[in-house]
């Protein structure tokens, strides 16, 4: 897309097994969409939560200070994770 | 039964693994082997010693960083880099078949050994982990993760 509007215009081509494309129209089918509104809405989502996936994770005011301040004490795991840690340790003894 | 950890590999039956939700199925059968080639997350497979082809359950992590908010220049401590780099545990997954047997918290006994072996490594100070929905954080919650404001499904641990 240019500096134009966007009005849909852009084309999204690729080759599939004919098999893949049969599924997916099923699936559309299923939803009661056309084919191109499915894999338009599906790849979106799905695109958006791989980003979502891999941005920086962004605290707040007070988590930034208390993650701070954690850094100042030694690594304080609870039972449960001790436990935990200490089944992955057995899992593996050669390591 | 002994269990052990291994890095995913094409050994490995994937295409036999389920655990209930298609996503993550569909990411170690198709996504797993390709991302850590590419160097995006690695993949480590739990097995049991008499049936290593057999994934009992996986975990994925990445790297990520933290960004920290509203802090003035003296509360960062001198912190070597901002922002914060993290260690991720992007899906632990346990195969149905295999459930209810405390694999999962095996797993991120795992997860959390790794972490503190990248810290050595590489100054990571934070595993963050995505939990899938409501009950999967309630799980990392009780072994002491804590939950973002932001997002409830997104929580952290420090490692010191």
């Amino acid at each position: 897309m240019g500096a134009v509007m966007a009005t849909s215009a852009d084309r999204l081509e690729f080759r599939l097994e004919l098999q893949d494309k049969e599924e997916i129209e099923h699936a559309a089918q299923l939803l009661g969409k056309k084919l191109s509104a499915f894999v338009r809405e599906v790849t979106l989502a799905e695109a958006r939560r791989v980003v979502a996936e891999h941005q920086a994770t962004r605290l707040s005011a007070d988590e930034s200070r208390r993650l701070l301040d954690s850094f100042d004490q030694p690594f304080a795991p609870n039972a449960r994770l001790r436990r935990a840690i200490k089944r992955a340790t057995d899992a593996d003894p050669g390591r | 039964m002994t269990l052990r950890f291994e890095r995913l590999s094409r050994t490995h039956d994937r295409a036999a693994f389920t655990c209930g939700v298609a996503s993550l199925d569909a990411f170690l059968q198709r996504s797993a082997l390709q991302n850590a080639r590419d160097g995006l997350s690695t993949t480590h497979v739990l097995v049991q010693s008499r049936h290593p082809k057999r994934i009992l359950g996986y975990l994925s992590a990445s790297t990520a960083e933290i960004e920290l908010a509203g802090l003035q220049p003296a509360d960062r401590r001198g912190l070597p880099r901002y922002p914060v780099p993290a260690l991720r545990l992007v899906r632990l997954a346990v195969a149905t078949s295999a459930q209810g047997r405390g694999h999962g918290e095996l797993m991120l006994g795992e997860a959390v050994r790794r972490a503190l072996a990248v810290r050595e490594q590489a100054g990571v100070r934070v595993l963050l982990v995505d939990a899938l929905d409501e009950r999967a954080a309630g799980f990392y919650q009780a072994y002491g993760f804590r939950p973002t404001t932001r997002n409830g499904r997104l929580l952290y641990l420090p490692l010191g």
